[in-house]
């Protein structure tokens, strides 16, 4: 990578730059124009200089030819312009003001639009080229940096440069040809004005880098110190649990105090000498004007100078300062940027990378593997100079399953890692089909190579993008900058044209799923049975049971679901289990719900519908009006804190018993004493607003079946019934989609799907008959053929951040299924499965080596480095290893004894 | 489906608290939960650990020993009846099996709530007290009848 800035900066917007300098170039005989005209203002029309007689009048417009007298010997007049009495000309000078302020302002609105949109682009060229380097650095490198460092350098320590960027070149040309231009106008107004300002900048030229000197080293302290913070920060967010687990939040609190003083006193160092130099810079601007005010001064008094000049001197001394103090400015920033694109980039760029040929694809897929692995003398150091595989020597077919078996130290996971490339070999040489492995493109052996070891780390996502994420990409395929690449490819996509509003690009990019389609017919086959292969379909069926069914409930499914749940209702073999489950049946009162639950019969989807909001939402209370159902509601919220005072109005409010028996909260139970207080005695129409909400809330989270109060006697529950189909008929004629009804008829979308084939709920006084519930689910959809569609469901459940929803033996299945999944030629299961327990793992190893075929014909080979000290009896070969070393290999039969004293 | 005060009702016939307050019943019954077993199913196993004591609410239950590897039904327990809570105030394994006979319901009671209970209110320990102590006294004097008999069937 480049290492200067302003290089960098040259070499990828040349264009751009010397575009900008012609248009500030273009701008400038207007802002001269801008200087001029008000002094021709002053001294024509306003002072008179030129209008003798009220009828003279001067030219307007007229305009010579520039240097046309030096170059032709003669005066060379393009127009003679028009003749203009004083007070036409003052109009028509001011006007021409006007327009040259404009024209002015269009420039610049032009020149900054177009540096910010540079400026912009630079930085994601820089943020996506650190990244590039990033993919290719090597993995041991990875495994030793920060990721929160890597993330503060490309997101944050850089973008202060996009800034600068589109100033880079532009801002020094186009200040200092204003700062030249107002230096050149001053001479021509004053030599001696003009003397005096360039001595005055002179210093300031000299001066300014002697102060800024340790300005730039407090700059580079302060970016690392910041970086080191985040690195921090990273690191303690990432270990949390360590910190909780020994309680060492103190001296975290305590190291991160300790950081952000160090930088605060940095930071503060850097202020005060930063305002220090400005300090200076401004009072030697200003002690200019001073000079200005007393040598013009005293020259106007003396005679010596008109004071049209004074006033022009001063107009164009006024436009001095600013351009250049831009122009210092600019200076600092550049030194400032400098150091902090070095910073940024030298890790970056001292890293040796993989060559971008190792992860560039072609456009036809990689050849399958014939031969397989053969390493030859290989030795690895690991980072204390120590061996860790020693002189390996062996080959790996394309047609075998191996078992490479040793301890820990063995080197036997070492083994596999470098057929996986997680690891680089020291000296010694490993082929794949006679290539050297090292300089295959990545693509090829990603394909063909599958992996799986007892990490269980995923990026994120659904199981359908983690799983799908793993096959060859055919979007389209971005430049990977190499020194040698050419600029040429890259610039078709960063001079795309981003037309679209920001809006519509990041919803876009939202709704986008490349996986949409995924899995496709012969994928989703082959999909099912290795999922059956690693044991994980329960797993996926399971997410799918517990899904509400969204995008992906086509009616075909919902239709399905729906007989499923007919099938679970009436079926015979079910009629056990259904026995504790009370459905839900719009013309019967249900004891195990709510009385609210029982009122809406359905899921809230519109928020007034909540069960919080219930008591104050109009619909519901008219309805209850209605049916004269107000009273004997208020009555039972009335009943329940009174039930409730009696039960537990003896105990202490910190009771375990009152905290254990699922009752009210302290809080509830102190509210709801003092309703029985208030509302003895009392009836519905003389209590307040919030007291009937409050009995109402009381009522609506009454359930028969928890509480067992008896408050809902079999009048009640009738009224109450009516009041349901009453709340309906409005509902539907209000606003249908507020509530999802539990029609016995019909898909209700809020619900999951286990709850729609369950539709009803699970007698709570049944033990295990949830458990019971689902086994007989299971069964029934695997029967009824919509199993597939419930296990497609399941594929899109979230696995988490890091793929914390998954338990680790999920995980670790996961990552195997991935393996396998792109029909590798070869598979290395390195210490896999780590957290099954052994008899589940050894089953399915032995089921991959049967997917692999039959002994001397397989289609897939296997490297397998075991965890257990059996099952490897349909391996066709044993690698023993020891302290990095191979010791003796052969059929399993001819090993066992071996292998059975190495146990020992 | 049986309320409260029906569970209240059903725990003033139980000798162990017959004397105690109603109020303090209802919470005896609010703190349980009702548990239905179908015929068949096993509420608990002798040997087991186990911290509840129960109540048939409903239905019928086999207590059964295990005795030279097969179980014997040593006594059916009807309605309103109370078993398991030796277990429930003192460590002990269930000494013997219970199996719903038919549909049966019970009502759970858990130790901890009735040792807090009993903390809550002492003079519900009082009354607990009162009843162990008065078994305690029949069985004394049933194996000081045993033991008359034995020694006189000695001689």
């Amino acid at each position: 990578m480049q290492r200067s800035l302003l290089r960098y900066i040259w070499n990828h917007s040349r264009k751009q730059q010397i575009w900008i300098f012609v248009v500030v170039l273009a701008a400038m005989p207007v802002y001269f124009q801008m200087l001029q005209l008000p002094k021709l203002i002053v001294n024509g029309p306003i002072q008179g200089v030129g209008y003798d007689t009220p009828a003279s009048t001067q030219p307007f417009l007229a305009f010579d030819l520039p240097f046309s007298e030096a170059i032709f010997g003669q005066t060379i007049t393009i127009s003679d312009g028009i003749q203009l009495d004083r007070q036409a000309m003052l109009i028509g000078l001011c006007l021409a003001f006007l327009f040259a302020v404009a024209l002015n302002g269009g420039f610049k609105l032009y020149i900054n639009t177009y540096k910010g949109k540079l400026g912009e682009r630079l930085l994601r060229r820089l943020r996506y080229e650190l990244f590039d380097r990033v993919l290719r650095y090597p993995i041991a490198k990875v495994r030793r940096v920060k990721p929160s460092e890597i993330t503060s350098v490309i997101k944050d320590e850089i973008e202060p440069l996009g800034n600068f960027f589109g100033d880079a070149f532009s801002a020094p040309v186009f200040l200092g040809a204003q700062a030249l231009t107002g230096l050149t106008f001053l001479f021509l107004q004053s030599i001696l004005f003009g003397f005096i300002t360039l001595a005055i900048v002179l210093f300031q030229a000299w001066i300014i880098p002697v102060l800024r000197r340790r300005l730039l080293q407090l700059g580079r302290m302060r970016q690392a110190n910041a970086r080191k913070l985040a690195g921090l920060i990273g690191e303690y967010v990432q270990g949390m649990e360590d910190v909780h687990l020994h309680g060492t939040s103190n001296r975290a609190r305590a190291y991160v105090w300790n950081m952000l003083r160090r930088i605060l006193a940095i930071r503060f160092e850097l202020y005060q000498r930063k305002f220090r130099v400005k300090f200076l810079n401004n009072f030697l601007i200003q002690f200019l004007a001073f000079l200005f005010y007393l040598v013009g001064g005293y020259l106007v008094i003396t005679g010596r100078l008109d004071i049209g000049s004074l006033v022009a001197s001063i107009a164009a001394y006024k436009d001095l300062p600013s351009p250049i103090k831009g122009i210092i400015d600019w200076d600092q920033q550049r030194t400032f940027n400098q150091i902090r694109y070095e910073q940024a980039i030298d890790d970056f760029a001292g890293t040796n990378i993989a060559s971008g040929t190792l992860q560039a694809e072609t456009e036809a897929a990689p050849k399958p593997i014939t031969k397989g692995f053969s390493l030859e003398n290989v030795t690895v150091l690991d980072s204390q100079e120590q061996p860790i595989v020693e002189d390996f020597t062996n080959t790996i077919g394309r047609n075998e399953a191996v078992a490479i078996v040793g301890t820990a130290n063995s080197g036997a996971e070492h083994v596999a890692e470098l057929a996986a490339r997680l690891l680089v070999t020291g000296t010694g040489k490993i082929t794949l089909d006679d290539n050297d492995l090292g300089s295959l493109p990545e693509w090829v052996t990603g394909q063909r190579i599958g992996y799986a070891d007892s990490s269980t780390f995923f990026a994120g996502g659904s199981v359908k993008s983690t799983l799908a994420e793993t096959l060859p990409f055919h979007g389209d395929t971005l430049p990977i900058i190499d020194t040698a690449s050419s600029t040429v490819h890259f610039a078709e996509f960063e001079n795309e044209n981003l037309n679209e509003r920001a809006e519509v690009m990041v919803e876009a990019a939202e709704a986008y799923d490349e996986f949409a389609g995924w899995p496709d017919e012969e994928t989703a086959a082959r999909l099912l049975s290795l999922v059956e292969t690693v044991g994980m379909y329960d797993d996926i069926l399971e997410y799918g049971l517990l899904r509400k069914l969204g995008a992906e409930g086509s009616d075909d499914v919902k239709s399905r679901i729906m007989d499923a749940r007919k099938r679970f209702a009436s079926d015979k073999t079910t009629k056990k289990i259904a026995e504790a489950v009370e459905f839900f049946d719009p013309g019967k009162y249900s004891q195990q719900l709510t009385i609210g639950e029982n009122l809406i019969f359905g899921t809230p989807v519109s928020e007034e519908f909540e069960p919080k909001l219930l008591p104050a939402n109009r619909l519901v209370r008219n309805v209850l009006s209605d049916a004269e159902l107000l009273a004997p509601l208020f009555d039972v919220g009335f009943g329940v804190a009174k039930n409730n005072v009696e039960l537990f109005g003896e105990l202490a409010e910190d009771s375990m018993l009152l905290q254990r028996s699922g009752g009210p909260s302290p809080e509830m139970l102190l509210r709801m004493r003092q309703w029985v207080e208030d509302l003895t005695g009392k009836d519905l129409k003389s209590a307040d607003r919030s007291q009937v909400e409050g009995m109402l809330g009381l009522a609506f989270e009454y359930s028969e079946a928890q509480t067992r109060f008896g408050l809902v006697n079999k009048a009640l529950q009738q009224n109450l019934l009516a009041a349901r189909s009453a709340l309906r008929e409005r509902v539907q004629k209000d606003d249908v989609d507020a509530i999802a009804f539990h029609d016995p008829d019909r898909f209700n979308p809020s619900l999951t799907v286990l709850d729609n084939i369950l539709f009803g709920r699970i007698d709570a006084r049944r033990i295990g008959a949830r458990e019971r519930v689902l086994k007989s689910i299971k069964e029934l959809i695997e029967s009824s053929g919509i199993a597939n569609t419930i296990f497609n469901i399941g594929l899109s459940f979230d696995i988490g951040i890091g793929g914390r929803n998954l338990s680790t033996h999920q995980a670790q299945k996961l990552k195997l299924l991935r393996a396998l999944l792109k029909q590798p030629d070869i598979v290395i299961l390195n210490r896999a499965l780590s957290a099954l327990d052994a008899d589940e793992r050894i089953q399915i190893i032995h089921n991959i080596v049967s997917l692999a075929g039959e002994r001397g014909d397989r289609q897939m080979g296997i490297l397998y480095v075991p965890l257990d000290n059996s099952g490897w009896d349909d391996f066709d070969r044993i690698l023993l290893m020891e302290n990095g070393r191979f010791i003796a290999e052969g059929t399993p039969e001819q090993m066992a004894e071996r292998l059975e004293a190495a146990a020992q | 489906m049986s309320t409260l005060n029906d569970d209240v009702a059903m725990l003033r016939k139980v000798p162990l608290f017959e004397s105690v307050e109603p109020s303090k019943l209802k919470l005896i019954a609010y703190t349980s939960s009702q548990l239905v077993f179908d015929d068949g199913e096993e509420v608990f196993s002798q040997a087991s650990n186990g911290t509840s004591a129960y109540l048939i609410v409903n239905g019928e239950a086999d207590i059964l020993s295990d005795s030279g590897g097969h179980q014997v039904v040593v006594a059916v327990l009807g309605a309103n009846a109370l078993f398991g809570e030796i277990s429930a105030f003192c460590d002990v394994p269930r000494t013997a099996s219970v199996r719903a006979r038919g549909q049966l319901t019970l009502l759970e009671l858990k130790r901890e709530n009735l040792l807090e209970l009993i903390q809550e209110f002492p003079d519900v320990a009082v009354e607990v007290i009162r009843e162990l102590a008065r078994r305690l006294a029949l069985t004394t004097s049933d194996l000081a009848s045993v033991l008359d008999k034995q020694k006189s069937g000695a001689q």
